[in-house]
């Protein structure tokens, strides 16, 4: 169980760093494996819940929403480096103070032994995934961050030992495969009248 | 009955899938939307809750809600019928978009039902997550650079508006413990939740559901959404959808102790008036105005229930009625927006010598949403004002009514310059009835409201602002 949140939080982090977008891509996908694998792991009920969520989980975070992804960058033609409003160092900077303050804040609040590592991992990876929509001037890579912060979520959920009914986890699986399945119809859409995908252009919409 | 309100919809898509011409389509969203208000309204005067599964189940709150979709989608689908015959007609849209609006309205209309009958925290979530899905196809459907700007930011925000709402439905689940999450379950048990998780999960429900609802400074993607999309769709997104996220925080507000929660609501409601008060002065876009003045309202509501004793009944009427007046405004600027082919504020005028009736209506719905008396939402917006005096947040008050008179100053402004003035003769541009009739309906209920505040109406809005009271 830690060894799946530390790699969880690894893969995390090299996404957060990483400038290189099929890489990034690849370790989305290996993140959703591993959260997959959560459930099995760790999840409370019948052994037939936690294989049905497994198996929900690996099919949208480590098939589906990676291949939308993967035809996006194919299709779309974009270049291999995500780019960011900040400097690798600022990143890789930022990304620490951000892990730091996820580990202090759940130690403040008084979570304990394995509790502590996912609910931190968790919130580090919200919070990575937040500063990826943020500071990333690709629209893959702010769809990517999405993922990320979602994943975050899921995370901190199971150690915090949250759990629904099946019809309303997978129904949260469904909305979620259905947002970046949009999130992609829409980048195509845009990359048809804009010709380019760069979200610092398209500001057509000001007050 | 829970059945049935599903139904409603859902055979709206299917009619929408089935048909052949645009006028089919739109057919069947009246058919299904005239089903959907015959069930709301059988539900609304039955005494009794309807429930289906632990999971589906619709009390009076709900009901409330409800009647208030189901009525704005009615007039909303009638309004569509004329309003894309007459896009098709100046051949701003193609027959087959107009068949996909009527697909994704109808199932946008079906997940704002589940919101409104979600009987558990987590399948509500799951239901307004849907909504923002639903309705992201409607606000592109013109297909131009600007409506997909819109959808991705729209799409984008609300999604992590909403993960964060998730991030507060993990905290109520800690604090709750072994008590299951539903609205029957959660408030037997408020005193035995833990405080701490319980007071994270209302701030997280309150920002991210908050995002959904427009509350400033998470508004940034409304007035994009909300005017970029077809004029009966950019309707349904002001007058109901932001209503079903207010619903979300509703919900838990049993739970959450008041005087943690109020402050709160207090400082979202004030600064949601606040930032409209300083940007409407400098709009040029009609429906971007109108969206400026969703988020306005809804901070209205927020206040009114942070303020809590007399001003929650009124927050609770605020919402009826700023739907009525919100959509009213919104069917006329999308006719005005055909009839003059612009959607910027300068270019319109004349109105009034023009048209006579459409200056009627634009006008009276400008005095409506500004809470101008003789309509509903003065003694709701007076209501709210008068329980915060009571309740003795007096700068507050005093604040909210300074930010309410440079509302009314800019609105009616606004409202003057295209209304009055020199007429430009424009031509008749398709069958304009069915884009009139419903603005007339709206014009009339928004005036019976504010007349007589019905006894029935008034006895509800009292009973439900107990059920929404925080513990």
């Amino acid at each position: 169980m830690n060894t799946v949140t530390i790699l969880l939080l690894l893969l995390g982090l090299h996404m957060a760093v990483t400038e290189r977008i099929r890489p990034a891509i690849r370790s989305l996908a290996a993140q959703g494996i591993l959260l997959g694998l959560l459930p099995v792991l760790a999840a409370p009920g019948p052994a037939w819940r936690a294989a049905g969520l497994g198996l929900a989980t690996i099919a949208v975070k480590s098939v589906a929403i990676p291949l939308i992804l993967t035809r996006a960058v194919n299709r779309l033609e974009i270049g291999q480096e995500s780019e960011s409003l900040l400097s690798t160092k600022t990143v890789i900077l930022l990304t620490g103070g951000l892990t730091l303050a996820a580990f202090v804040a759940c130690a403040r609040f008084g979570l304990s032994g394995q509790d502590r590592l996912g609910a931190a991992a968790g919130l580090t990876l919200l919070f990575s995934g937040l500063l990826m929509m943020t500071t990333r001037v690709k629209a893959v890579s702010q769809v990517i961050g999405f993922v990320v912060l979602e994943n975050g979520i899921f995370l901190f959920g199971a150690a915090s030992g949250s759990g629904f009914t099946l019809p309303i986890e997978l129904g949260i699986f469904l909305d979620l495969f259905v947002a970046v399945f949009l999130m992609g119809i829409l980048m195509f859409k845009i990359q048809r009248t804009f010709t380019h995908m760069d979200v610092r252009k398209i500001h057509t919409l000001k007050d | 009955m829970i059945p049935l309100l599903l139904l409603a919809p859902l055979a709206g898509v299917i009619l929408a899938l089935l048909s052949r011409t645009p006028s089919q389509a739109a057919l069947g969203t009246v058919v299904g939307a005239a089903g959907l208000l015959a069930g709301a309204v059988i539900q609304g005067m039955s005494p009794d809750i309807a429930a289906w599964s632990e999971l589906l189940r619709l009390d009076e709150l709900g009901s409330y809600f409800l009647l208030i979709v189901a009525g704005v989608h009615f007039l909303c689908s009638v309004y569509a019928y004329g309003y894309f015959r007459r896009e098709l007609e100046g051949g701003h849209i193609g027959p087959a978009k107009v068949r996909m609006y009527h697909v994704w309205i109808n199932l946008f209309v079906l997940s704002m039902v589940v919101v409104v009958c979600s009987h558990h925290l987590a399948l509500q979530w799951v239901a307004v997550e849907a909504t923002t899905l639903f309705s992201a196809p409607l606000i592109y459907l013109h297909g131009d650079r600007r409506g997909m700007e819109a959808a991705w930011k729209y799409l984008l925000i609300c999604s992590v508006g909403i993960a964060f709402a998730f991030l507060g439905i993990i905290f109520l689940s800690r604090a709750a413990g072994d008590v299951p999450l539903t609205y029957t379950a959660l408030p037997l048990a408020a005193k035995r939740l833990d405080p701490r998780f319980l007071r994270l999960a209302f701030l997280f429900f309150l920002v991210g559901y908050g995002t959904k609802m427009g509350l400033a400074p998470m508004h940034t993607w409304l007035p994009d959404a909300h005017s970029q999309a077809p004029a009966p769709a950019s309707a349904m997104l002001s007058g109901v959808l932001l209503n079903c996220a207010l619903l979300s925080i509703l919900r838990v507000a049993p739970i959450v102790p008041g005087a943690y929660a109020s402050p709160l609501l207090i400082l979202f409601g004030i600064l949601s008036i606040a930032v409209p008060a300083l940007l409407v002065a400098v709009q040029r876009d009609i429906k971007r105005l109108l969206a400026f003045s969703s988020i306005e309202n809804m901070g209205i509501v927020v206040l009114g229930l942070g303020f809590g004793g007399a001003a929650r009944p009124a927050a609770l009427l605020h919402v009826l009625n700023h739907s009525v007046a919100k959509v009213l405004l919104f069917l006329v600027a999308g006719d005005l927006i055909l009839r003059f082919d612009t959607q910027k504020i300068r270019q319109i005028h004349g109105i009034l010598r023009e048209t006579p009736l459409r200056g009627v209506l634009l006008f009276g719905g400008i005095l409506a949403i500004t809470g101008s008396p003789p309509f509903g939402a003065f003694w709701s917006e007076f209501g709210i004002l008068v329980g915060g005096i009571a309740g003795g947040h007096l700068a507050v008050s005093l604040a909210y009514l300074v930010l309410l008179a440079i509302l009314f100053g800019s609105f009616l402004m606004y409202g003057s310059d295209m209304v009055f003035g020199e007429g430009v003769p424009r031509k008749l541009s398709g069958p304009e009835l069915w884009c009139l009739l419903p603005a007339c309906v709206l014009l009339l209920a928004s005036l019976w409201l504010g007349l007589h505040v019905p006894a029935g109406l008034y006895k509800t809005l009292e009973r439900l602002s107990t059920v929404v009271a925080f513990s």
